[in-house]
């Protein structure tokens, strides 16, 4: 009945074969899809400054990855109604969890919709150190990306208060919370009425309008912070590095940490450090951000034990992240795409200029290291090449490699041999360490 | 069995396991692309986009052993709209031009007459003829009965001869 229709079908299909696409291009359209979608879930992180970016990556990490879980607790608090959410959200997360046990967080539970977007503001944990704001959002369509834009704080009468919001803009499971942060400097006051604003985009197209979501801090609920002085030198490899004090926030353990400015290496960061108790519980880094106060003062984040006051409590590390600061610069030469000079380990490999960007390789692990190891290259003349543009830290489970680019448009060929300053590298010295805090 | 075992995986941050489980689709998919777009490039394009698509909502699949339709269908869902952005441009001007596209992609008769042919016979079409899929497996993916498809795969193939007869739009 349909002669003429099949076996024309039939012989579109066998052209169709003819239009033979390779394996390889094939592969390569799926591994863009897959890069494209992973920049998607971090394309706020990356236009954030480097502190406040590394230490997002850490938080998504920590998510994923901590499963010390005081398994009851969370079981029963996410029985009592209205807590389950945040409960499961919290839960790998000892200190925040604590918070919410002990009933230090604020219930918000206020929604707004707009355009078939429901935008929810869960709850709040406010202390000296942070405001932490759990919200979700929830479309009436199918199999749309929706991605908050830009949040901004406002005061009663609409104005935007002048603090940074760093944290979560996506999460693959559109039923979980998201969560942001607004660091909090001694001596900030947040008025008690406040306003949550944010644009919204879906499939990446920013749609009009705003979301707002008017709420009140429970100033009455704040407790003080606990500080315990420590001041204690540790010398690793002969590089030298103290620990100043440690401050305790019922969201977050500040560890304050200096670098002696004599040390023939620059300290890039600490592996592994942990808080423990007399009983061996542990106290991990759930940190949303690192506080580099200047090259070598920084502050480390962990959870918070606010809540457990143990009798005696440790802080443990077992390696640092060093190099050489005769190594700290990495030279390329852009027109013969070779790299001048880098650490002699070796691990920064080919250099490809495309598409307005330069990309180097580091051979490292990517589930142990993916931290941004530099932004943007410096000409011979110290300038900023493509200052304003974001750079990329890409990377696929398959392999062993993590690919870095920074910003570089064609015409910066011209410009002779660049510079990239390095803020961390996967070189690691061993060093069990153990300060007793109290 | 390995497909729903591949998306637990991949829900819990498994990059491997979605890599793999594209891939376990990817025939499949560039077939549809194939079917809808005629053109290799705009295919690839396709793949690439549905894996974005597909990576950025999996944990909206309710159901993991669902994925083979899921993942089709988002990519019918793609190749829809592709087709809508088409015929928007098709205005009378460019069709001197579209006729070069054309000449220089081999497309048939059939194919116009494919587009010009209501969506859901089409997507049946494409389904049972360029994808070998058996009338029970697009029932699933299209989520209808057997006998709808069947009714559809009928209409479909009458419409098509239909607008054969007409000696196919573009050539008139």
């Amino acid at each position: 009945m349909f002669e003429r229709e099949e076996s024309e079908l039939a012989e579109s299909k066998k052209i169709m074969k003819d239009l033979s696409i390779s394996d390889d291009r094939s592969d390569q359209a799926i591994l863009r899809g897959i890069q494209q979608a992973k920049a998607e879930k971090k394309k706020k992180r990356v236009q954030l400054p480097i502190k406040t970016f590394t230490a997002a990556c850490i938080l998504g990490l920590s998510f994923i990855t901590s499963v010390n879980v005081s398994e009851p607790v969370a079981y029963y608090m996410s029985n009592v109604p209205g807590m389950g959410k945040i409960v499961d959200f919290v839960r790998y997360d000892k200190g925040l969890l604590a918070a919410v046990e002990n009933n230090y967080i604020q219930k918000v539970d206020s929604s707004v919709n707009n355009k078939g977007i429901e935008f929810t503001l869960n709850s709040i944990i406010h202390d000296e150190k942070s405001l932490i704001i759990f919200y979700e959002y929830q479309s009436d369509e199918e199999d749309v990306v929706i991605t908050p834009e830009s949040f901004q704080l406002l005061n009663e009468k609409g104005e935007v208060l002048p603090y940074h919001i760093v944290g979560e803009y996506w999460n693959d499971n559109p039923d979980s919370l998201l969560e942001i942060r607004v660091p909090l400097k001694e001596g900030d006051n947040l008025p008690n009425e406040l306003i949550l604003s944010t644009q919204l985009s879906k499939d990446k197209k920013l749609l009009d309008g705003v979301w707002e979501i008017p709420f009140t801090l429970d100033k009455g609920k704040i407790v003080g912070k606990k500080v315990y002085n420590v001041d204690k030198t540790l010398e690793i490899e002969g590089q030298q590095l103290t620990i100043k004090d440690v401050t305790m926030y019922p969201s977050q353990t500040a560890v304050h940490v200096y670098y002696n400015s004599q040390n023939s290496k620059k300290i890039f960061g600490i592996n592994d450090l942990h808080l423990i108790d007399e009983k061996g519980e542990t106290w991990n880094t759930s940190v949303i951000e690192t506080t580099q106060i200047n090259e070598n003062e920084t502050i480390i984040y962990l959870q918070s034990n606010y809540f457990t006051n143990p009798k005696e409590l440790y802080l443990r590390f077992n390696s640092i992240r060093a190099l050489d600061k005769e190594e700290l610069t990495v030279e390329v030469d852009p027109i013969k795409k070779k790299i001048l000079k880098a650490p002699k380990d070796g691990k920064l490999t080919d250099v490809e200029i495309e598409q307005g960007e330069m990309s180097i390789k580091l051979d490292t692990n990517p589930n142990q290291f993916k931290s941004a190891i530099f932004t943007h290259a410096i000409d011979a003349d110290g300038n900023v090449i493509g200052k304003h543009e974001p750079y990329g830290i890409s990377y696929s489970y398959v392999d062993d490699y993590v690919l870095y680019s920074v910003p570089f448009p064609s015409e910066a060929t011209d410009l002779g041999p660049v510079k990239l300053e390095l803020l961390d590298y996967p070189a690691s010295i061993s060093a069990e360490a153990n300060v007793k805090i109290k | 069995m390995e497909v729903k075992n591949l998306v637990n995986r991949a829900r819990k941050g498994d990059d491997d396991a979605f890599y793999e489980l594209i891939q376990i689709h990817k025939s499949r998919l560039l077939k549809i692309a194939l079917g809808y777009l005629h053109n290799e490039e705009e295919a690839l394009e396709a793949l690439q986009e549905v894996t974005f698509r597909a990576y950025l909502s999996l944990n909206k699949l309710k159901h993991a052993e669902y994925f083979s339709t899921w993942v089709i269908r988002i990519m019918l869902n793609y190749c829809h709209d592709q087709i809508r952005k088409r015929k928007r441009i098709a205005d009378p001007k460019y069709i001197d031009n579209l006729m070069v596209t054309k000449n220089d992609n081999q497309t048939l008769e059939i194919e116009e007459a494919l587009l010009k042919i209501d969506a859901r016979f089409r997507e049946v079409i494409i389904l049972k003829y360029y994808n070998d899929l058996k009338i029970k497996d697009i029932a699933e993916i299209l989520e209808k009965s057997e006998s709808t498809i069947k009714t559809w795969l009928y209409k479909g193939l009458k419409a098509l001869q239909v607008q054969l007869n007409k000696g196919g739009g573009l050539n008139v």
